[in-house]
């Protein structure tokens, strides 16, 4: 059985955006998104992962780092053939006595779309009805899923009593 | 702007000589209050929704005074195939007495083909557009690219304009 991908993107032309942070308590960005990656991103905790987590109080200022990755897949997913993979990535340093320091974080996103087939009259079948209609469907979820992650940063951004821009008018 | 795979594009500067872009410098108060008006201008002279902005970069840091960095991506589109994309860059620093600013302005106008199925990557797809752009789109964007510097330059006069206002404002 073969399977087709499309992988996608979502912040095209830019492959990640960026929020860079100085001030007070730094490190709150941690519990601050392992608190809400969740529930933001409305997901089961299988659809959550940290994979790496570094704390290194050795030296001062302490330096820190974390990976994260969500994954809207299965029923929370957009559609049954695409799914949404997010990685967040965050680095920085933080003084031990005034708790003062920086952290930058890395986000990017992309929108995968699998089809699975066992005959080449499957997949052409899958070309057509993409050609047809589903790439506008993909190109609505591309833009969702780019507003979710730029209302990811904007939630941070509160979090640290950062300009967020006001929208919607 | 196209949604293919594969594209063919064509990029100018709309303004073609050197420097090809408008840079803008500010010293006064009221710096930290650039980012968000400015924003705000970039809509309304382009005429664009929030959708249409994205923001690449955005660095802030907090003191005895605001500092700020940010990258912002803008999307114009004008037909199927055209659109003006612009690169803006702003930083400052400073309070709401004194401070300093910078603003990076560079506009393209681009073009894109689609060239995802067979049909659209054969020769005579090619030859076709190639006549219509020649004989009809090229005057176009010759217009689009007219606008293009139009647009810029209004947004440089209202920038200008936001800048005498911060000044005046107490």
């Amino acid at each position: 059985m073969g399977t087709m991908r499309i992988v996608e993107d979502c912040l095209a032309p830019a492959r990640f955006v960026y929020l860079t942070y100085t001030g007070k308590n730094p490190f709150a960005v941690a519990s601050k998104i392992a608190e809400m990656l969740q529930p933001f991103f409305r997901v089961s905790s299988a659809g959550v992962s940290e994979t790496d987590f570094r704390w290194d109080e050795t030296d001062d200022p302490i330096a820190f780092y974390f990976t994260w990755w969500v994954e809207r897949g299965g029923t929370d997913a957009p559609s049954k053939w695409t799914r949404e993979r997010f990685n967040i990535k965050v680095q920085g340093t933080q003084t031990k006595e005034s708790k003062e320091g920086e952290f930058t974080m890395q986000l990017d996103a992309r929108l995968i779309t699998s089809f699975s087939f066992n005959n080449p009259f499957l997949k052409m079948l899958f070309w057509i009805y993409d050609y047809i209609f589903y790439f506008r469907r993909r190109a609505e979820y591309l833009k969702e899923c780019e507003e979710l992650m730029y209302d990811f940063r904007d939630e941070i951004k509160k979090h640290f009593n950062l300009e967020v821009l006001e929208k919607g008018e | 702007m196209v949604y293919a795979r594969t594209k063919l594009m064509m990029q100018d500067n709309c303004f073609p000589k050197d420097p090809g872009d408008v840079v803008l410098r500010y010293v006064g108060p009221n710096v930290p209050k650039i980012y968000q008006r400015f924003y705000d201008m970039i809509k309304s002279v382009f005429n664009v929704p929030d959708s249409a902005i994205q923001e690449e970069r955005f660095n802030w840091g907090k003191g005895i005074t605001e500092k700020f960095k940010t990258m912002w991506f803008v999307h114009k589109d004008l037909d199927q195939f055209t659109y003006i994309y612009l690169k803006v860059a702003a930083s400052g620093e400073g309070d709401d007495k004194a401070g300093n600013a910078s603003i990076r302005i560079k506009p393209y106008l681009r073009t894109e083909y689609p060239q995802d199925t067979l049909w659209q990557r054969s020769l005579f797809y090619e030859f076709i557009r190639t006549f219509w752009h020649r004989v009809f789109y090229h005057k176009r964007r010759e217009e689009y690219n007219e606008e293009c510097k139009h647009l810029t330059v209004m947004l440089q006069k209202q920038l200008q304009e936001l800048f005498r206002e911060l000044r005046e404002t107490k």
